[in-house]
């Protein structure tokens, strides 16, 4: 039955073809006159059908590019129904800029080892149906990229089996200030993973080309926040990381990488509350505290003061390590533009405290009660420490020597009504 | 005034026995269930408010001062947790000052504070008692200390009371008006007055946990609760037991009262006989 239609198909094929076509060479339409059939299906049983209208308006079906074109082995066959297989389709034929990255990256590597799960330009751009990525349908329009990559990063065997990042760290992007950006305002200048992973030319972050790539990251970034990374590379932070200083922190050892949230979400890591968190990192780091001379103990006598107790406690309006330091722009205090440098402290304390004045230069913000540092909060310390124990010690003492004194009465007590009801009682021998 | 022959019926009703302690008897004076006031119901509402307040500023305050406890911060579950602790706090802190400001009044310009207040003042008895009963209680001395209205415990808690929460005011208003504090003083002065509040605080805290619920509450002869601050009243025994000078002082006050009371009748008595005697002339 199914051979005899194909058998037709094949028949009707041939006719038009002999009919139509002087110097020949398949049209689309050609194609279409078998393709679009639902029934065509290979020897493994998989539908051949093309669909037309899909393909029309896809970008090359826009562009006016013949099935031919693209499935090149068949420009010169003249006899239909062809051979099958056909020979795959080359891409790099037209798009050979994309083709050169994508050889260079990870996906491309695994490519050239015949890796079957690795994706290939279909796996992410479709195939006869594919659009322009500015085209909301576009399977890689930011609005519908993450899927396709989450398609193979949260396939648990593909990952286990190229050991790619965990899962929760893919995941992690779905939260993110970024996805929500996408998903519920939009926006698609949002990031998306092709936005700092890059698209074709995808590496692994220990590759020192990889965008992703800690001596990069700063630069990814700054392609959307260029006007953080300028503020950036002039502080401490920023001129350590342009000499490739690897202890630095870069964007995203304060922010995070897929999670990075605003930093008015109370879940983000550089949320008003985790911000002597995120300093601490490095700052109560024993051996960076080493190598490059930090001043001790800034975590514990800043969780010494009222802004540190309150914080901890979730207030998020008292200063934090960021409101007196600045965060993108934190220079050393010894550095005149340093928000902590003397003379800008009244300034910067000013900020919370519109009364600030020269006073607040006199005394330490980070107070210690050590004797050397703080002499005042010290002794005070002191005293009250001596005070308190020797009143509740008196206290104790005095309510165990009462208590004593009762239970000795009651005893007497006892033993008084014992003896008067012994002379009293008619058996007692007197 | 007194004239001659007033001294002379005076003298005649001692002599008579009609104003010697057996004729007068105790009995008389004091009803066997008689109650004693010993907390007026102005003082009662006064010690009401302190303590609702002291407690709140209590468990709003302490977390911060031992906020490296790893449980506290949950304390702080919700995103205005920590801002509402913050105002709660401050209502209290005002209403005890309320209650302070209060007592200032009360003890200058209300008779019965004043003259109470004059009791309270400590004085060196108070600390021979304090080391008398010690001794006594360790079995060295026989003689308990008599007390009078207020013993050197109980005024030792009032005076500790008042500094503390004078020191505790004036702290935290330093804290509260900030802005203020930092017109005026170096940093440095307000990180003393934060660790201060903070000692202070546990001070107060620990002095009335153990000090005052020792003596109102666990103490056995009270436990559970010593009802004085509700019912405001005590009992001839208590009195007795608890602040004999104070009983003494009532008997004599009343005994005083007692006999000036008959000598005028016997006097009026006289006087009539008097009168009668002439009318008849």
């Amino acid at each position: 039955m199914r051979l005899a239609r194909h058998a037709a198909v094949a028949a009707a094929v041939f006719i038009v073809a002999l009919v139509s076509a002087p110097a020949f060479a398949a049209t689309s339409e050609d194609c279409f006159a078998c393709h679009d059939d639902p029934s065509l299906v290979n020897a493994q049983d998989v539908s051949l059908r093309v669909d037309p209208k899909a393909f029309k308006e896809s970008v090359h079906g826009q562009k006016g590019i013949e099935c031919v074109d693209c499935h090149a082995a068949l420009s010169d066959v003249k006899d239909f129904p062809h051979d099958a297989p056909v020979a795959k389709v080359d891409c790099s034929t037209c798009h050979s800029q994309e083709a050169e990255d994508y050889k260079a990256s990870i996906h491309g590597k695994g490519f050239a080892k015949n890796d079957p799960s690795v994706p290939v330009c279909s796996t992410c751009h479709g195939k006869h149906d594919i659009r322009p990525p500015e085209d909301p349908q576009s399977s890689v329009n930011p609005l519908n990229l993450v899927a396709v990559c989450i398609k193979c990063h949260a396939d648990t065997k593909i990952v286990a089996e190229h050991h790619l990042p965990p899962l929760e760290k893919i995941k992690a992007y779905e939260s993110s200030v970024h996805m929500k950006a996408l998903r519920e305002k939009g926006l698609t200048v949002s990031a998306a993973c092709n936005d700092c992973h890059g698209a074709h030319k995808i590496m692994p972050p220990d590759d020192p080309d990889s965008t992703a790539n800690r001596f990069n990251i700063p630069e990814t970034c700054a392609k959307c926040h260029q006007g953080i990374y300028q503020t950036y590379i002039e502080s401490v932070h920023g001129q350590d990381y342009l000499k490739k200083n690897k202890d630095v922190p870069i964007c995203t050892d304060c922010h995070g990488e897929h999670s990075i949230k605003s930093h008015e979400s109370p879940d983000s890591a550089v949320y008003a509350t985790h911000i002597a968190e995120i300093c601490s990192k490095c700052h109560e780091d024993e051996s960076l505290g080493k190598r490059y001379g930090f001043a001790a103990k800034r975590l514990k006598t800043y969780l010494g003061t009222y802004h540190g107790i309150a914080s901890k406690m979730g207030d998020i309006k008292v200063a934090n390590c960021a409101s007196c330091h600045g965060y993108h722009d934190i220079r050393p205090p010894n550095d005149p533009r340093s928000s902590v440098h003397p003379d800008n402290i009244p300034k910067t304390c000013g900020k919370c405290h519109p009364q600030a004045g020269k006073n607040f230069a006199i005394g330490k913000v980070h107070v210690s009660e050590a004797r050397e540092s703080s002499m005042g909060a010290f002794v005070v310390e002191r005293f009250y420490t001596i005070f308190i124990v020797a009143n509740i010690s008196g206290f104790i003492i005095f309510i165990m020597v009462d208590l004593y004194a009762r239970r000795r009465k009651a005893k007497t007590h006892k033993r008084q009504t014992a003896s008067d009801l012994e002379k009293v009682s008619p058996d007692s021998p007197e | 005034m007194i004239r001659d022959d007033d001294l002379e019926l005076l003298a005649k009703a001692k002599a008579s026995g009609m104003l010697s302690d057996e004729a007068i008897s105790e009995e008389t004076l004091v009803a066997e269930d008689e109650e004693f006031v010993r907390l007026t119901l102005t003082e009662r509402i006064q010690h009401v408010i302190l303590f609702t307040s002291f407690f709140t500023l209590v468990l709003t305050g302490l977390p911060l001062v031992f906020s490296n406890a790893p449980f506290i911060h949950k304390l702080f579950f919700f995103p205005t947790s920590f801002w509402l602790r913050g105002i709660i706090h401050r209502i209290a802190g005002v209403t005890l000052i309320g209650v302070g400001i209060f007592q200032i009044c009360y003890v200058m310009w209300s008779p019965h504070g004043n003259r109470d207040f004059r009791k309270i003042i400590p004085n060196p008895q108070d600390a021979k008692d304090s080391i008398n009963l010690f001794l006594c209680n360790l079995g060295l001395r026989e003689q308990r200390p008599r007390f009078g209205k207020f013993n050197f415990i109980e005024k030792f808690e009032y005076w500790a009371l008042a500094w503390g929460t004078f020191i505790m005011a004036l702290t935290g208003l330093m804290l509260w008006f900030q802005e203020a504090s930092i017109a005026l003083f170096p940093i440095w002065v307000l990180d003393i007055v934060r660790i201060v509040h903070g000692f202070e605080a546990i001070l107060a805290f620990l002095a009335i946990i153990i000090w005052h619920m020792y003596n109102v509450h666990l103490n056995p002869e009270v436990f559970p609760m010593s009802r004085i601050w509700i019912t405001g009243k005590i009992s001839k025994e208590e009195m007795v037991e608890h602040h004999p000078l104070e009983y003494e002082e009532i008997l004599k006050e009343r005994r005083d009262k007692l006999e000036i009371e008959r000598v005028k009748a016997l006097l009026e008595e006289v006087r009539q006989k008097k009168s009668t005697e002439k009318n008849e002339e």
